[in-house]
């Protein structure tokens, strides 16, 4: 068998593809690119869903309307096409770096499918939960916090996460507005090696790293907040 | 303590509540029955503002409610309320649904707040239970947290909403036993519930529901044995009876005897009482379906407090008279043993069929 010529090989494109030149370096800041892009589309998305989910689930027909209306055109969107439109309508005239634009277009788009998941989690919480809440003495937004929003995460969480590993991979159309993210990167180590399996192959391997350290993250804090039997507390007997 | 004026709450069309006044004195304790759609819960999610009514004032240790601008969280901490679904916090342990408000809204101190709830959840029986999680817990003791989370918020009044209902009934007593207990301790009570002898055994007061309002109240023996009002005695007798109608001779008898079971369980009939209905019931049918091809016949089992006696009445719509007499030509065993444990068989001609009556004694 020629197992050392394939090491041999390995070894060969590995050289060309990321040490010559220091591709290394382009390679780097192309993941930072994807990861700055993911993680901003994703907490500014998030932090957005909330509100327009608080919308659509209002009681004001002003409000819920325009919260549909966001959601529904968003979601018939090709996420392509909304990059394009962010990058040469709605901020044509301001000079921002496309990085921006991309987090910008991303967030907005995470937001109306993060609403949407909160609300399904949110609604799926059984209207007795909140009613204890207020015959107590909770006010509306006490209830929310302290006995509706801990069971709905539980719930949320295993959709939500599904949501943020295709945001990351979706990010990589970003090379559309000449953002040098992760994907746009390997083309150009394979522009120049005129080799396409390994830059490639080295690029999937990365995407596929971030989705699974975000995944693995998303899954220990599911697992911390799962209700718990017993916690160990010093009053606990007496 | 509790002064409702003037009530009036619709829900589009239906008009469930109509001008609904009362006053219920500190200490007191209200049953509330009534047939189902009647406005029992309505009238007690009224009390504490989860529906808000239309029209009216409720004071509350003389705060009202239903007034424009009311601070309502905080009014509503004055009462307490159980409902049928027990409604416990899922995510929380048992002990933490019961230091939840006191920490948050009454910003006790944790360790106050969890030595209390110790307190409170061996008062209801369940001090071992205090780490589990609710769905950890049989309905019967779900119940009896959620009245100990009820009073870890030390309300001036306690709402019942069927807080039996949900429950096998095997596990009535258990919560039963507890809300006892809160009338011993001189806590004002509105109680809906379906338990009539429960409801006569602790309430000061029982306010029948029914058109629209509090069609009739008054004390528990008043309601109970003498009815003022025609709907209210409608409503008593039928509770106090179990009516089945068999139309086949091949129906599901083990349907019908879980019925009665439920029936003598629910009025703590004793064993062998249950057990001599069952086979006086039984042998009847046999009787009855051993001559040709009859048609249906319907039973009604009710029974009578007062008189101590039981009474099953058979009622059909055959031209051919008496049943069990026609049987008693034939010298049928059933007859010998219908007649051993009934204590007097009558029967009457109806203008349509035959009506038996049997009367069982108590302690037979
Ligand atoms: N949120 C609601 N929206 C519309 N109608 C309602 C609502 N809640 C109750 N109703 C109506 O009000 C009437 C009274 O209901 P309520 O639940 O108070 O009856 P109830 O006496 O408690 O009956 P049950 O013994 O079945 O519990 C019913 O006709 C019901 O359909
Ligand atoms: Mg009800």
């Amino acid at each position: 068998m020629d197992l050392p010529a394939i090491f041999q090989n390995l070894a060969e494109s590995l050289d060309a593809n990321v040490l010559q030149e220091q591709r290394y370096l382009l390679l780097l800041d192309g993941l930072k690119t994807t990861i700055l892009i993911s993680i901003g589309a994703i907490a500014l998305g998030s932090l957005l869903g909330g509100v327009i989910c608080r919308m659509r689930m209002a009681r004001r027909l002003g409000v819920v309307v325009p919260a549909k209306i966001y959601i529904g055109i968003i979601r018939g969107i090709p996420l392509p096409v909304m990059l394009l439109l962010a990058y040469y309508v709605v901020f044509a005239s301001v000079n921002i770096s496309p990085v921006w634009v991309a987090i910008a277009a991303f967030a907005a788009t995470f937001a109306a499918y993060a609403a949407e998941i909160y609300r399904a989690g949110i609604e799926s919480i059984d209207s007795g939960q909140r009613e204890a809440g207020l015959a107590l003495g909770f006010t509306r937004v006490q209830t929310f916090t302290h006995i509706i929003a801990p069971q709905a995460v539980c719930r949320i969480l295993p959709v939500y996460k599904g949501e943020v590993i295709n945001l990351v991979k979706m990010t990589s159309v970003v090379g559309f507005i000449a953002v040098q993210d992760l994907t746009r990167t390997a083309d150009i180590i394979r522009s120049r090696t005129f080799d396409a399996f390994f830059p490639l192959v080295l690029v999937a391997v990365l995407y596929f790293m971030i989705s699974w350290l975000l995944l693995m993250t998303l899954t220990a804090l599911e697992k911390r907040l799962q209700p718990r039997r017993s916690r160990q507390r010093s009053a606990g007997h007496d | 303590m509790i002064d409702i004026q003037n009530l009036t709450m619709h829900f589009g069309d239906d008009r469930v509540l109509e001008g609904v006044s009362a006053s219920i004195p500190e200490g007191e304790v209200v049953s509330v029955i009534g047939p189902s759609g009647a406005g029992k819960s309505t009238f007690l999610r009224c009390i504490n503002r989860l529906e808000t009514p239309q029209s009216g004032h409720i004071f509350i240790g003389g705060e009202d409610i239903l007034a424009p601008g009311a601070d309502v969280p905080r009014i509503r901490r004055k009462t307490g309320m159980v409902f049928q679904s027990f409604n416990l916090f899922d995510h929380l342990t048992v002990l933490d649904n019961l230091i939840l408000g006191p920490v948050r809204i009454l910003n006790e101190a944790r360790e106050v707040a969890e030595a209390r709830g110790h307190e409170l959840l061996r008062m209801v029986g369940l001090g071992e239970k205090a780490l589990s999680l609710p769905c950890e817990l049989s309905g019967g003791q779900k119940q009896r947290v959620a009245i100990a989370r009820c009073l870890s918020m030390r309300p001036k009044v306690m709402l019942f909403d069927e807080p039996t209902s949900a429950l096998d009934p095997t596990m009535v007593s258990e919560v039963l036993a507890v809300i006892r207990r809160l009338t011993r301790e001189g806590m004002t009570m509105v109680i809906v519930t379906h338990e009539l002898n429960f409801a006569r055994d602790v309430s000061n007061r029982i306010f029948y529901m029914d058109e629209g309002g509090i069609y009739e109240s008054g004390p528990p023996d008043q309601i109970m044995r003498a009815p003022q009002r025609e709907k209210t005695r409608v409503f008593i007798n039928r509770l106090r009876s179990f009516r089945y109608r068999i139309e086949h001779k091949d129906f599901d008898v083990f349907e019908m005897n879980a019925d009665i079971e439920t029936f003598c369980e629910k009025h703590f009939f004793r064993r062998k009482l249950m057990q001599h209905i069952q086979l006086a019931i039984e042998e009847s049918l046999s009787l009855y379906f051993l001559r040709g091809n009859p048609g249906a016949i319907t039973l009604t089992l009710s029974y009578s407090e007062t008189e101590g006696t039981v009474q099953l009445l058979f009622e059909d719509q055959e031209a051919s008279g008496d049943f069990l007499k026609a049987a008693e030509a034939g010298d049928e065993l059933a007859l010998t043993i219908l007649k051993g444990i009934v204590h007097d068989i009558v029967w009457q001609p109806t203008p349509k069929g035959n009506r038996i009556v049997m009367t069982l004694n108590e302690t037979s």
